[in-house]
């Protein structure tokens, strides 16, 4: 029984490797998304602060409207916070890729 | 981009927290004018009450909270006592009282206290309901 060597032609690939599209742009749109983001946080983090500021020097009318404000940066900041998180951890998952 | 969307909620809340507010305002001003005999209408004080309305949103978003429409004088009838002695009682001593009734005013406090409590449990749940929705990003 002959068996043939392996040559070159056994090992044919079945397709090209398919290059992702080049976008150039990339990098740019999410960088855009990270900013809004941020602006939006920035957004609340500013009428929470302005809300303090009312109570502070008593032009508050409602005490709910203030700790509502807050409230809202607490917890726009933890969403800037889990997106910031998710981005280091993949970020760090992709520098520790072996080449 | 703002997070209000994400907040819409949380103001139709503080709309009808602000609206109990106005309403416990306006119950308290009853209740301390309970016995007066003299306002700025001449007479003595009417007891007031305060109208709501909804606030429209576009047609996607539904109702926006409530706000104050108006205060109105209720227009119930006057009590009279007679109390001759009084300064502001009249030819044949009978004096003229508001028409406040303390235990009305009270059973209405009451229920504008826990109007406003349920306003902020709704707030509360809406802030519990975002906080929960962060927690699947946590990996």
């Amino acid at each position: 029984m002959e068996i043939s060597a392996i040559g070159a032609g056994s090992f044919i690939p079945t397709a090209e490797p398919t290059r992702p599209a080049a976008t150039g742009s990339g990098g740019k749109v999410f960088g855009d998304i990270v900013e809004q983001v941020l602006a939006g946080q920035s957004k609340a983090d500013a009428s929470a602060n302005q809300a303090i500021e009312a109570l502070a020097t008593g032009q508050a009318e409602n005490l709910h409207a203030v700790s509502l404000a807050v409230a809202q940066a607490d917890l726009s900041f933890h969403l800037v916070l889990e997106l910031r998180n998710r981005i280091t951890e993949a970020y760090q998952e992709v520098m520790r890729m072996q080449v | 981009m703002g997070f209000d969307g994400l907040f819409g909620a949380g103001g139709i809340s503080s709309s009808g927290m602000s609206a109990e507010r106005l309403r416990m305002e306006v119950i308290a001003n009853n209740i301390a004018n309970a016995q007066t005999t003299r306002s700025p209408n001449g007479g003595p004080y009417r007891r007031q009450d305060v109208v709501f309305e909804t606030v429209l949103g576009n047609h996607k978003q539904g109702g926006q909270g409530v706000r104050a429409a108006e205060i109105i004088d209720d227009p119930s009838e006057l009590p009279k006592i007679f109390n001759p002695g009084h300064p502001d009682a009249d030819a044949d001593g009978f004096l003229t009282l508001p028409n406040v009734q303390i235990p009305v005013e009270m059973v209405n406090l009451m229920t504008a206290t826990r109007a406003y409590e349920a306003n902020l449990k709704a707030a509360l749940a809406m802030k519990q309901m975002n906080e929960q929705a962060l927690t699947l990003m946590r990996s």
